[in-house]
């Protein structure tokens, strides 16, 4: 029986010696650690990226929050003063119109 | 000074201890450059990925379960890193007679004929194994690899690519499919 063309390439190189890996290079253990600080160096920058790309709706939000408590952070009693301001302000100007200069 | 990579990963783990990383690394040099070797084409950077799958190793520590033992976890690791250096490649290559060497033709050949595999046609299989290889896909590639040179099991490959059993089982029949097309192209290519 005729063995597959295949199954006879692949015992021919299961046959075949492995390419051999050798000695670890120089400094290997050094080059590892310098691979995990930028890993981790890369992974604080993407954070703080997250982080001020996320700062724009917050701050959008709190801004939209600030502006629509505005009318309700003036008391009435407030209000009322300011009116009475403007009023007496109004009037001392039409005084001031209707008063004839030496 | 340390007996076991599991006893050197769990003092690096509970108290980052340099020593255990420097002993790690040597250790396992030999077992991923193996993998490196394996998977990647010929030419590529093995010592990247071996730094790059220990320096992921001992900066995800955490995940690693101590209860189990340490160097498949880092296989996986290394397995992994392979498949995207693979997948990051820009083309598969598609293969004809001409851009063979002589002992890749012999063994090509050989592969066709009924006669006794003459060894020292083995290392021009090897070769032309590869350049086979690479017209899969990379999960193929990895899968043919590790079923037929590695002569794995099944559930040993779906742990190390994250690929169900059955789902290996299909595309490894299917990557011999395509394999055997491959070599019965080239043989038919070399006849004038």
């Amino acid at each position: 029986m005729k063995t597959d063309p295949l199954d006879r390439l692949i015992s021919m190189s299961r046959q075949s010696s492995p390419p051999d890996p050798g000695d670890p290079p120089p400094f290997l253990h050094m080059r590892v650690v310098a691979a995990m600080r930028a890993a981790g160096e890369t992974s604080a920058q993407r954070e703080w990226a997250v982080f001020s790309l996320g700062s724009l709706p917050l701050a959008a939000a709190i801004a939209v929050v600030c502006a629509w408590q505005q009318p309700h952070s003036v008391s009435p009693e407030t209000t009322v003063i300011l009116e009475e301001d403007a009023a007496g302000l109004i009037a001392s100007a039409l005084i001031d119109s209707t008063i004839p200069q030496p | 000074m340390f007996e076991t990579p599991d006893e050197a990963a769990r003092a690096w783990r509970t108290a980052g201890d340099e020593s255990a990383a420097r002993w790690l690394t040597e250790h396992l040099w030999p077992l991923l450059a193996h993998i490196a070797l394996r998977h990647l084409p010929r030419g590529a950077a093995v010592e990247d990925l071996v730094q790059e799958s220990l320096a992921r190793a001992f900066t995800r520590i955490d995940q690693w379960n101590p209860a189990r033992p340490f160097e498949p976890w880092v296989c996986t690791i290394a397995t992994h890193l392979c498949l995207d250096a693979l997948r990051h490649r820009k083309r598969r290559p598609e293969w004809s007679w001409s851009d063979l060497n002589d002992a890749e033709k012999s063994a090509c050949r050989a592969a066709h004929s009924d006669s006794a595999v003459d060894p020292s046609v083995t290392s021009g299989g090897s070769a032309l194994l590869e350049k086979l290889l690479d017209t899969l896909s990379p999960v193929d590639r990895v899968i043919i690899t590790l079923l037929h040179l590695e002569q794995m099991e099944v559930l040993e490959i779906s742990k190390l690519t994250g690929v169900s059993r059955v789902m290996v089982r299909v595309r490894a029949h299917r990557a011999r499919h395509k394999l055997k097309k491959a070599l019965e192209q080239l043989e038919a290519s070399s006849v004038p």
